[in-house]
């Protein structure tokens, strides 16, 4: 942190580099709780723990690492500078978030003897995910004044990727949140196919909204290389569809693509796509 | 990352920092590579369960019989049903029932069965009825 250009380091920080640190970690402990209790209360996360098929979760738990290095690198805890500091800081917020999700998990009883270590490290491996993307994100959420305009600075050299990358780890976030339940599936047994049609445009429309909101509260939407008719049309289509690949890669995670006819997984991959694309939408004026 | 500022750095802290950092690394590796063990592991299969009971108690309507069940099998169950039966010495028989959530793999869940009969009068049996894939 006390590598960044010496006018950028929060002067307190420069006398007490500890103490900084110290704060950064309360911190982000702070923000994997907020973000990952909703989860941990949830009965269907826990079943997951042990039930989700082992190498999908360990898949998620390795596909964890880059989401959190990619954010660490646009809006992490630590002022950063480099690779490695971003390599550094995702690696700190897997520590915390699975330390949180291990404190939490032992306190409320829903870890205990006679759980097998599959189990158990089930249980917290999964909750970890949500958590470390929390203690990441804790900084720009918690964070100062002071430390909300470095990151203004940082989003805006973020450029077309890291916009997508922002709205891939927004509707990662509210997908994790909204799969785990049986709702997903149910609610697309209820929805005809015309339902179906009209929950994609309005997720589309509201991918759209998003950009154009963004484009007026001076946010970093509009890639300055791109005319602007392109930008509007391109970046909510784009947006859109990573949501949706987010959407069918998290339920087929949790095993809800299993045995499941073509049609009704493209149904419950729009109705998770309809959440995931708020969260996407919203994590670039959010995050 | 050579930096003109990096002198500023406590040695002692950078050293904090990458602590952290390496242990969230053993964690990824460490959890990621036990779900991809379990998962080609030798112990794998489908769940055994098997039941075992404690000592009945002694309650005011009847009989409480605590049991555990346990799963040996490489997957987890779900939806366990249990069944106890007693047989007494006259020959009336007694059974009950009841359901397990989950029992995950190599793990045990305990649950409790009520007779109205002290369930060690009799012949006393205890199985697992069936379970469903969760």
């Amino acid at each position: 942190m006390q590598k960044d250009v010496p006018v950028a380091a929060p002067p307190h920080s420069r006398r007490h580099p500890g103490r900084s640190f110290a704060v950064g970690i309360a911190r982000a402990f702070a923000g994997s709780l907020i973000f990952a209790l909703p989860l941990l209360m949830t009965m269907e996360m826990w079943w997951l723990g042990f039930t989700m098929d082992r190498l999908r979760l360990a898949l998620l738990v390795v596909l964890t690492l880059p989401v959190l290095v990619g954010l660490a690198r646009y809006i992490g805890f630590e002022r950063t500078s480099g690779w490695a500091d971003d390599l550094r800081d995702g690696l700190i917020g897997y520590a915390v978030g699975f330390i949180a999700s291990t404190i939490v998990l032992v306190l409320l009883g829903i870890i205990e003897a006679g759980m097998s270590a599959d189990e158990v490290i089930g249980k917290v491996a999964l909750q970890a995910v949500p958590a470390s993307i929390g203690a990441v994100l804790a900084r720009s959420q918690l964070g100062s004044e002071r430390d909300r305009r470095d990151e203004e600075t940082q989003k805006r050299h973020a450029g077309y990727f890291g916009e997508m990358f922002i709205t891939a780890v927004g509707a990662l976030f509210l997908a994790l949140n909204l799969a785990p339940t049986e709702e997903m599936v149910l609610i697309s047994y209820m929805m005809s196919g015309w339902h179906t049609v009209a929950v994609a445009l309005l997720s589309l429309l509201i991918m759209h909204a998003f950009v154009y909101a963004l484009d007026f509260a001076g946010g970093s939407a509009h890639p300055s290389d791109m005319p602007r008719w392109r930008s509007f049309l391109l970046l909510p289509v784009t947006g859109y569809a990573i949501c949706l690949v987010i959407s069918l890669y998290v339920l087929w995670s949790f095993g809800r693509t299993d045995g499941t006819d073509i049609g009704q997984v493209i149904k419950a991959t729009v109705v998770l796509g309809f959440p995931a694309a708020i969260g996407g939408a919203a994590a670039r004026l959010v995050v | 990352m050579a930096h003109p500022h990096e002198h500023q750095v406590r040695p002692g802290l950078h050293l904090v920092q990458w602590a952290f950092a390496i242990l969230g690394l053993a964690l990824v590796v460490g959890s990621a590579a036990f779900m991809v063990y379990r998962a080609v592991g030798i112990d794998g299969g489908p769940p055994a369960l098997s039941v075992r009971w404690s000592a009945a108690v002694r309650q005011r309507d009847g009989w409480l019989l605590p049991f555990t069940a346990i799963n040996g099998g490489g997957e987890p169950a779900a939806q366990v049903w249990i069944e106890a039966s007693i047989i007494a010495t006259d020959g009336s028989r007694e059974t009950s029932r009841t359901v397990l959530d989950y029992v995950p793999a190599h793990s045990e869940r305990r649950g409790g069965l009520v007779f109205r009969t002290d369930p060690t009068a009799g012949q006393l049996t205890i199985r697992a009825l069936g379970y469903t894939e969760p």
